[in-house]
């Protein structure tokens, strides 16, 4: 926690480099100016941050980049809203408010010795991208990883510098599509459910994760139910609900539970035993 | 801990060596609505009233300043906002509403993210009870756990028959009352039998209303058609929220440029349409009768789980403020009928929170002034 | 009354039964007797449940632009005007929605009577008694001439054209009297700036004179509460409320059919007929338009007339 006393107030950041990853998404190294509070800053996988705009507002931001990269955090934000509209427009030196990490994050000592599926659409790859990294870190932890991506377009893919990385780590099962290819890709296309269902992962020993638009985690858990993946086994992250962070403005209240502070990373066998409006 | 008599002539000395040494908020007539206001040597506060808006935004403000910020060639210099609240007495506060803060606490004395502010001030007041002699037709505090003699606040008092009977119930209570020895007697045995009397016969002329417990009332989350009936005539304002004593959701804000401003959290209702907005413009609760079912359901079920207290204190403003006449009770008796669940009543009493002792002392009101501060 | 209200419930029943709408938007008892509440009947039997008086306060219009059904809605003469004028600006689904229109004898304004008999909380009986209003209280009956304690606009109201699908003319006598909430007429901008000032500064910008506004349809792209460009501060006080209400104002200007839903929705009683009464004065006398007589016109300010510009408006 940066500044337990002080709840709402976060501390300073700055940006020390920015690129496009989209003609919608950026992605920002941030650098936390105290060093104390840099210290201190200590996420999980999966975890959150409040980035904050002077003059423009809060927004809740997944920090995509593994722990195990000590040097910056990393955010990939997608362009849409009033802050993330203003964020866009920054680059290397300019100064951001941050308070966290915030939420549970992803209980990856809990899959030591597992196999991780990570299915990601869009923007959603963020989330989970700080698993795979983290994973690919701690390489003998895990089990044999594979990863299913899509978004719209070639040029809708995030982080696409990191795919000869990724390629290049053993036991690797890298599976990149898109809805609609152009004259350049060469590359599965198709959404991300009917390639799931060709790679047909094996639910033995085995976590899925995903996180991408409500419509394909629908037809993801649906497929995911019929290769019989238990509801134990899948999990989600809902951070987009949030907006305080600390448990107490109400938005992302589902039964008695605060995204914020019980999730945002649910199993579905959790979800399911929730009412709530999703 | 001490009780004590107060004659009703006493009352206005009383207040004026409160006022000479703390700012005194107690209820006062307005035109339009009544509500809690500043009062002045030699002022009676409407001892009588229910005020219309009640004393939540006392510690709770409406508003308040998280930070200010600006930039300099530095970087961005940050000042976080007043954390310690200003020194005041919340004077005859009925017990519902003191339980309110006592619930509001619940979530804001989170002992691993506590929110500093809200802390800071409700630390920094005493909080003066003036149990009900009579109950408004909109009252049901004994249906949620409460009662119209309530011992909640600081200090505890009731009108016996043209006197006060008056105890403290903390350290902050107790000083209150020896700073001003003089103008209180000794209570009798009968004094407090005739306090305990008048409770009783107040909260027996209170209609009791059995609600289904949190469990069975979640299990009505999905009967969409019950919920689409009870907020047919709802409007979707915020009237509701913002005149409830425990409504808490807030939003946060930024005022001035990117050069140089504040940032603010402010209350918020879920009943409005943007609330649940996210960016992009998905929103969850579309639809009004979410929005009421998240109300009530949070009030009613998710509160209660998480805490083990009902978030109601069944102050009745909700059903005398709203534009379209919506009346709670009418969901307490629908919903019990619906689940057909058997009324849990309310065994649990509330936690010792609010007799802990505060960290923060009371100051005079010569040294507030230096803090700055103030509504 | 009670035959004004028989026929009303009759009304509503057939509607209901020959399925011509599924629900009938009327007032039903509310939880004090001088208070009636808005109600959806959908089934005939409960038609019966549909009470006309006084106190039917709410004008329901307000819900019309927000169904998606086949609906009923009862208005008394003043509620008429807003259909007619959400009917102008395209808001309304003729097709879905039928109008039951009563002649009323006028409306009972609380904050008046209040003043006249004491707090209506405890009440255990309210009604119209000839020309006078009955309020009784712990077994006691207050009475109060109903001229005294009506809405000043009911005292404007003209029954002559009632708008409606059906109309219910019982021929009774509506309420007359004297407007009491009156511009003095030495009024300047400076009063205008302190009596505001002093009103809103307790406004505690709840949104409930929006909601309440048939006029205001606005939702999410409401001014004050858009996601993006907002015209309104953070912070709570008299000039960021005044800025509220003086957008509101301007928004409904030349749509305004000076109803009071507003004034009456408020929980902390700001006396917001005055400034729209105001703002249709200026509309009347510019443009020569009366809000809500015909459904065919569109609002002054949503249109523009070159000759406009040529007389200087």
């Amino acid at each position: 926690m940066t500044s337990a006393t002080k709840t709402l107030v976060p501390t300073i950041a700055t940006i020390i480099e920015a690129f496009d990853e989209t003609p919608d998404v950026k992605t920002f190294r941030v650098k936390i100016d105290d060093e104390a509070a840099a210290a201190a800053f200590k996420q999980r996988p999966g975890q959150v941050a409040e980035l904050s705009v002077f003059g423009a507002g809060e927004s809740v931001i997944s920090i995509t980049s593994s722990p195990t990269q000590t040097e910056y955090l990393e955010f990939s934000i997608k362009r849409c809203g009033v802050v993330t509209d203003y964020i866009h427009t920054m680059g290397a030196g300019d100064k951001l408010g941050i308070r966290g990490p915030y939420g549970n994050g992803f209980p990856v000592e809990s899959w030591k010795g597992k196999n991780l599926i990570i299915i990601g659409g869009g923007i959603g790859l963020a989330p989970v991208r700080s698993v795979l990294n983290y994973a690919i870190d701690n390489r003998d932890d895990f089990g044999h990883i594979t990863l299913v991506y899509g978004a719209r377009s070639p040029e809708d893919l995030v982080f696409k510098w990191e795919y000869e990385r990724w390629g290049a780590v053993k036991d690797l099962d890298m599976n990149i599509t898109v809805d609609c290819g152009d004259d350049k890709w060469s590359g599965k296309v198709g959404f991300v459910p009917t390639i799931l269902k060709e790679v047909a992962p094996s639910p033995e020993n085995a976590i899925a994760l995903t996180c991408g638009p409500p419509i394909m985690i629908k037809f993801v858990l649906q497929d995911l139910a019929e290769m019989n993946f238990t509801p134990e086994q899948i999990v989600t992250t809902l951070e987009g609900k949030m907006q305080c962070c600390v448990g107490l403005c109400g938005r992302c209240n589902i039964g008695s539970l605060f995204i914020c502070k019980d999730g945002p990373v649910f199993t579905l066998a959790q979800l399911n035993s929730l009412n709530g409006d999703f | 801990m001490v009780t004590k008599i107060l004659s009703a002539g006493n009352l206005q000395a009383w207040l004026d060596s409160l006022v000479a040494a703390y700012q005194v908020y107690a209820p006062v007539e307005g035109e339009g609505a009544s509500s809690f206001k500043k009062i002045a040597k030699g002022q009676m506060p409407a001892m009588d009233i229910r005020t219309d808006t009640p004393p939540k935004g006392l510690i709770f403000k409406q508003v308040e300043k998280i930070l200010s910020f600006e930039v300099n060639p530095d970087g961005i210099t940050v000042i976080p906002g007043d954390e310690n609240g200003t020194k005041k007495i919340v004077f005859g506060i009925r017990p519902c509403d003191s339980r309110s803060f006592t619930l509001t606490d619940k979530p804001f004395f989170d002992p691993n993210l506590p929110e500093n502010q809200y802390m800071g001030h409700r630390n920094a007041s005493a909080l003066v009870t003036t149990a009900c002699t009579s109950a408004c037709r909109t009252c049901f505090c004994t249906s949620i756990g409460g009662a119209p003699d309530e011992k909640t606040g600081d200090v505890w008092m009731m009108d016996i028959d043209g006197k006060y009977l008056v105890e403290s119930l903390t350290d902050k209570g107790e000083e209150l009352i020896k700073a001003n020895e003089g103008l209180f007697s000794d209570a009798s045995a009968d004094d407090e039998a005739a306090a305990k009397r008048i409770g009783e016969e107040v909260a027996n002329s209170m209609p009791k209303i059995n609600i289904a417990d949190a469990k069975a009332l979640d299990a009505l989350f999905n009967d969409d058609a019950f919920w689409q009936k009870l907020t047919d005539k709802c409007l979707s304002c915020g009237a509701c929220t913002f005149v409830c004593p425990t409504c808490y959701c807030f939003d946060v804000r930024d005022e001035g440029n990117t050069r140089k401003g504040e940032r603010y959290r402010g209350w918020d209702s879920c009943m409005f349409y943007q609330y649940n907005r996210a960016a992009g413009g998905h929103n969850p609760r579309e639809f009004h009768w979410k929005r009421m079912r998240q109300r009530m359901l949070h009030k009613f079920s998710y509160f209660p789980e998480k805490y083990g207290d009902i978030d109601c204190v069944g102050c009745g403003r909700c059903i005398r403020s709203c534009p379209v006449s919506y009346d709670l009770r009418d969901f307490l008796e629908g919903s019990l009928a619906v689940t057909g669940a058997a009324p849990v009543g309310f065994e649990k009493e509330l936690s010792d929170v609010d007799t802990k002792d505060r960290s923060c002392e009371i100051k005079p009101a010569d040294e507030t002034v230096k803090t700055g501060g103030g509504l | 009354m009670e035959k004004l209200e028989a026929e009303l419930r009759e009304k509503a029943k057939e509607l209901l039964e020959k399925e011509e709408v599924t629900t009938v938007i009327g007032w039903g008892a509310g939880w004090n007797p001088a208070k009636a509440s808005p109600l959806f009947v959908r089934d005939a039997q409960d038609a019966d449940k549909l009470v006309f008086n006084p106190f039917c306060q709410n004008n329901l219009a307000v819900y019309l632009p927000r169904l998606n059904e086949k609906a009923a809605v009862i208005t008394k003469p003043c509620d008429a005007g807003s259909v007619v004028a959400l009917i102008a600006e395209g808001k309304i689904d003729r097709e879905n929605v039928k109008v039951i229109s009563i002649k009323c004898p006028g409306t009972v304004n609380p904050a008046k009577l209040e003043a006249a008999v004491g707090s209506l909380d405890d009440a255990t009986a309210a009604y119209l008694d000839g020309d006078t209003i009955v309020v009784e209280v712990g077994g006691e009956a207050k009475r109060v001439p109903f001229a005294q304690v009506a809405l000043d606009s009911c005292y404007l109201c003209n029954q002559d054209n009632v708008f409606g699908d059906v109309v219910i003319d019982d021929g009774v006598t509506k309420v007359t009297g004297e407007a009491v909430s009156v511009v003095p007429e030495d009024a300047d901008s400076a009063w205008w700036r302190d009596f505001w000032a002093k009103e809103f500064d307790r406004c505690i910008r709840c949104y409930a004179c929006r909601e309440a506004c048939p006029a205001c349809y606005c939702r999410d792209n409401c001014a004050v509460q858009a996601l993006r460009e907002r015209w309104t501060g953070a912070k709570l006080d008299t000039k960021e409320a005044l800025m509220f209400h003086a957008q509101r104002a301007m928004h409904v200007a030349g749509r305004c059919t000076e109803c009071g839903s507003c004034e009456r929705a408020c929980p902390v009683g700001i006396p917001l007929s005055l400034l729209h009464k105001q703002v249709g004065d200026a509309v009347r006398k510019l443009f020569d338009f009366n809000v809500g007589e015909k459904a065919d016109v569109r609002p002054p300010l949503e249109v523009f007339r070159k000759e406009e510009l040529e007389s200087g408006h």
